[in-house]
């Protein structure tokens, strides 16, 4: 008899928009001022680094609000380089809504010292021991200007610390995301590494001699522009089978038709995919992406339990609040003993399409999203 | 998975999941690259290359399931001569596979344990600890799978012979089983990488190891016996992606390696790209230094371009047999290889006056020149032989005009014409027509194979292209021929997709798509002299061997930074196949490393495929076309 699993967020918490305000509102501005919170942020040129500060500004009080900084340095050759000086610009605007003081910065190392990707590894490090946590009421890590290979070590090593705690409250943690599709276009990796990894801890049993004879089944989350990042991603995995899912439905009806034309020589051609697999969930729910990915890889993992079960791999090269879905599932099977990993292919920068006039108007229009992951409300 | 529409399209050999397909895709020719005779089995082997040379393929070709289908398929037509070439090598016979190719790919977690935070000797006992476990669990997979017995229920049939025995010490006794190695291997592997991949905390410190490559000991004729005999006559271990490893791990595999006593057969495949900067700067032919063992795949293929050709058009000719939706048995067939049609002789008679007029206006009232007019007057050839002709010509006299030496104005005879109208000139002249007057210049196998710059995925991918076209074409009952100008229009997306993909795919992108911008424009304004003073062009740059010296020298490099990332960059061209480097070649005295363009760039630029053609470089040159571009001394002239 299988052990029966649980679908942890079956029921969940996610807001946007005048939603979110009202909801910071309730949430945050009603509570003792003692209390604190913690926002976990990127250091980065992306103005929506500012996104999920300001929000939590209109109901806290300076005092009340800690930063953590999330420094990772690309190299003095990375492409991003030459955004410095919007970088600084974001830092300046940062400071005048929290006090210096209360901004802690930590550095996450992207390349060792020979010149390898260490950046999720690394980033996983960042924080050790659930008493760097303790101190707040509610933890939000804002990941709008963290690359994936960031923020998924992050927020999964947040989850895992807050898990372990049993003998008092733990804290409440929340993800925010900015999304502005305009803004995504304009901002392109350059630079992509020559081979895809796995993202840690999220390395399953992929990689295993002893599981070698397991079949690979992979679970890519397309989003545009990335046929290179899918190529290397694919090479590293090697899959028996492929269930791409497609942003469905979505603002524009026509994008995921978009997304199969322009992927149609990579799935069909080189890959040869069924057009069956394809798994489908709303462009603007990860919380969906989660149920669909969970569910896929479960059935994979039960279907193929005759073979000796199967290797799932996810990558998220899609929008930031689909690939948290993915990160969800991820982190849950994983502490189900499911044999899960999440692939991906990091670049060496980021780069502005255009010019840099109107980042700050663009920044206006994006959309903050709150997903809440732990904590009080599914108690 | 569905069937091949396109078959050229299939990712690469891993991707091809079905043994059959694999061996009928195969090019028998792949195997010219291995050395002859015993030293395949007896001494180590190590294959270097850029991405999507054919390492892969080549290691998969000795996997147990690949030699038993093969020996199963071998009175097939289409498999009858890679089994003869097999069989020649002696890895199979009419009893069966003679070979235990054990396949390990180190494209897996070992570069993490050297983030573990402990010290390097511990971190050495890790690595080979799981080297170890993996290689023994793959090698008594693959030992099952040659004997056609099943995994994991038969391992108990497996016994342990004594190289082992000695090699693993206390582990394992004369008793021992595969089972009991299965068993100790996946502990191993589950201990060491259940501590890697978890969120922190657990404890590493009791975490297994090992002093030495101890599975090496495979590799003996009697170390791993089934029913008391041997699995096979010889043991190979294939070890592929080598350049995943760090450079400490990876130094440290092939210091063992190279300490093997002779009769252990192990083969080594990585990239380029695991040399660093100062290794990489070394590749290319250099004489007399390569130690034996090392094969790199471009450079062998560089020496031998017809036998590279004939490779490539035998994986064609099997990836067009392949289609589901067509009946077709060879590339070359589709493509059109010529512009003798009567669709391209209207465009050649356009261009014959007005490239007459515009001779007859240069020579102006010179006699010099006036049989040489007479005589291409009077040839007879097809339009296209006459527009060459022409063009020829003028090239010619802007070389007379241009030579300022001469003291006498004695007319030049119709010989001197024929004389010097050589076949590199013909061809600048060819180069020029097509450039000029929007003539199709890259068309047919031939050229299809050289864009291919030694890179057969380089090539899957533009034949891929155009075996699209001919596949669509036929479904809509149309000519399945495709023509040069289609051909030539295809391939200029195909290169300008690769100038565009620079930035992404390479480590210093934009710098590196600097550089080989200003070097192609370099190169198309030499090749565009009026007197084609290059001919037929000019498509690399060298810097001298002294110069080349400099950038590998670390005191140089921490003296002249800016030189520093010059060489960075020179290296990431180099390790993804965008510059192909030669070492030593001879000129003015002195030896060069030349740095030709990937064929493919050169299609962009419209220069041509040949490789005659280069000029050498001062290193401040090339730096500051690297950061500021170059900038052309006079005008282009085409």
């Amino acid at each position: 008899m299988k052990p029966t699993r649980t679908d942890r967020w079956a029921s969940y918490v996610h807001v946007s928009g005048d939603s979110l305000h009202i909801f910071l509102q309730e949430h945050l501005g009603t509570q003792d001022r003692n209390k604190k919170s913690c926002l976990i942020v990127g250091k980065g040129f992306d103005p929506r680094m500012l996104g999920g500060a300001t929000a939590l500004r209109t109901v806290l009080g300076p005092e009340q609000l800690s930063i953590v900084m999330l420094v990772f340095d690309e190299g003095p050759t990375s492409p991003s380089r030459k955004y410095d000086g919007l970088v600084q610009k974001n830092i300046g605007m940062l400071t005048l809504m929290v006090p210096a003081a209360q901004i802690q910065e930590r550095t996450i190392s992207m390349f060792s010292s020979e010149g390898r990707r260490i950046t999720s590894r690394s980033a996983g490090s960042v924080f050790r021991s659930v008493d760097e946590l303790m101190g707040f009421s509610d933890i939000f890590v804002d990941v709008s200007s963290l690359p994936r290979s960031v923020y998924f070590p992050v927020v999964a090593k947040l989850l895992h610390l807050l898990d372990g705690i049993k003998d008092c409250t733990p804290p409440n943690l929340f993800v925010m995301v900015s999304e502005n599709a305009q803004l995504d276009r304009r901002i392109v990796e350059e630079g992509i590494d020559e081979d895809a990894d796995y993202i840690h801890p999220f390395r399953g049993a992929v990689e295993r001699e002893s599981a070698a004879g397991r079949p690979k089944v992979w679970f890519p989350l397309l989003g545009e522009n990335q046929g290179v990042q899918l190529t290397r991603i694919y090479d590293l995995i090697n899959p028996a089978e492929i269930c791409p899912l497609l942003p469905s439905p979505s603002m524009d009806p026509r994008r995921g038709d978009n997304l199969v034309v322009e992927y149609r020589e990579v799935l069909f051609d080189q890959l040869r995919v069924e057009t069956r697999n394809f798994i489908y969930a709303s462009e603007t729910n990860a919380f969906e992406a989660y149920r669909q990915l969970r569910r896929a890889i479960l059935h994979y993992a039960e279907a193929l339990e005759p073979l000796g079960g199967s290797n799932a791999v996810i990558s998220a090269n899609s929008s930031k609040l689909l690939s948290v879905g993915a990160l969800l599932a991820a982190y849950e099977l994983k502490c189900d003993t499911v044999d899960i990993a999440i692939a991906h292919v990091e670049a060496h920068g980021y780069v502005l399409r255009d010019s840099d006039d109107d980042l700050d108007r663009l920044a206006t229009e994006s959309r903050l999203q709150c997903l809440w992951l732990s904590g009080s409300c599914y108690a | 998975m569905r069937e091949p529409r396109n078959p050229f399209r299939l990712r690469a050999s891993e991707a091809i999941e079905s043994d059959t397909t694999f061996l009928k895709l195969f090019g028998p020719g792949m195997l010219d690259l291995l050395p002859t005779g015993q030293q395949l089995w007896d001494k180590p082997q190590v294959f270097r290359s850029a991405p999507g040379a054919g390492k892969s393929s080549l290691l998969r070709l000795f996997t147990p399931s690949v030699l038993l289908t093969l020996h199963s398929f071998r009175r097939n037509d289409d498999l009858k001569e890679l089994y003869q070439k097999m069989a020649e090598m002696g890895v199979i016979g009419e009893e069966g596979p003679q070979l235990l190719g054990v396949f390990h790919s180190c494209a897996r977690n070992y570069a993490t344990l050297e983030d573990l935070e402990f010290d390097p000797a511990r971190k050495e006992r890790l690595l080979f600890g799981l080297l170890n476990a993996r290689v023994i669990l793959a090698a008594l997979r693959s030992a099952l799978a040659l004997r056609r017995l099943d995994y994991p229920s038969d391992l108990g049939r497996i016994t342990l012979g004594s190289s082992v025995l000695h090699a693993f010490g206390s582990t394992f006794s004369a008793g021992s089983t595969g089972k009991d190695m299965h068993r100790w291997a996946t502990q191993l592997e589950g201990a060491v990488c259940d501590a890697i991949d978890s969120f922190g905390g657990s404890d590493l410190k009791s975490l297994p190891g090992s002093e030495t490559f101890s599975a090496l000991s495979l590799l003996q004729r009697d170390s791993l016996l089934i029913d008391k005999k041997p699995v096979a006559e010889h043991v190979l271990l294939l070890l592929d992606d080598v350049h995943h490893l760090t450079h400490r791990q990876r130094s440290r595999v092939l210091k063992v390696v190279a300490e093997l006593r002779a009769g252990v057969g192990i083969w080594l495949a990585e990239r380029f790209e695991a040399l660093s900067s100062d290794e990489m700067l070394s590749s290319g032919t250099a004489e007399g230094r390569d130690y034996e063992g090392e094969i790199l795949l471009e450079r062998f293929w560089r020496e031998h371009p017809r036998k590279f050709e004939t490779v490539l058009m035998n994986v064609a000719d099997r990836r067009a047999s392949a289609a589901v939706d067509v009946e077709i048995t060879s590339l070359d067939s589709c493509l059109q290889a010529s512009l003798d049609g009567p669709e391209w002789i209207e465009r050649y008679e356009v261009a014959i006056p007005t490239i007459r007029e515009r001779v007859i206006k240069t020579v102006g009232g010179r006699s010099l020149f006036q049989a040489w007019i007479q005589a291409q007057e009077n040839d007879g050839g097809t339009a296209r032989d006459r527009a060459i002709g022409w063009r020829t010509l003028e090239i010619l006299i802007h070389r007379e005009i241009k030579n300022e030496q001469r003291s006498f104005d004695f007319p030049l005879s119709a010989s001197d014409l024929t004389e010097r109208s050589d076949s590199q000139l013909k061809a600048a002249a060819e180069l020029f027509l097509s450039q000029e007057f929007n003539l199709p210049y890259y068309f047919g196998t031939r050229k299809l194979a050289t864009l291919a710059s030694w890179n057969i995925e380089q090539f899957m991918r533009l034949a891929g292209d155009e075996f699209e076209e001919v596949v669509s074409s036929r479904t809509v009952r149309r000519v399945a021929t495709l023509d040069a100008g289609r051909q030539d229009a295809l391939l200029r997306v195909a290169s300008t997709s690769l100038w565009s993909e620079i930035p992404r795919r390479a480590r210093n992108g934009e710098k590196v798509l600097k550089l080989l911008e200003s070097i192609g424009r370099f190169c198309r304004q030499r090749t565009y002299e009026p007197s084609a003073s290059y001919d037929p062009g000019v498509t690399g740059i060298a810097i001298s061997m002294q110069d080349r010296e400099s950038l590998q020298d670390e005191g140089f490099l921490q003296r002249n930074p800016d030189y520093s990332v010059l060489a960075d960059v020179l290296a990431a061209a180099i390790a993804n196949n965008l510059l192909e480097p030669r070492l030593d070649s001879k000129a003015k005295g002195s030896s060069w490393m030349v740095l030709n363009l990937n064929r493919l760039l050169c299609v962009t630029l419209d220069l041509p495929l040949g490789y005659g053609g280069w000029k050498e470089q001062h290193l401040r040159d090339l730096h500051a076309w690297m950061t500021a571009g170059y900038k052309p001394k006079q005008a282009t002239l085409l």
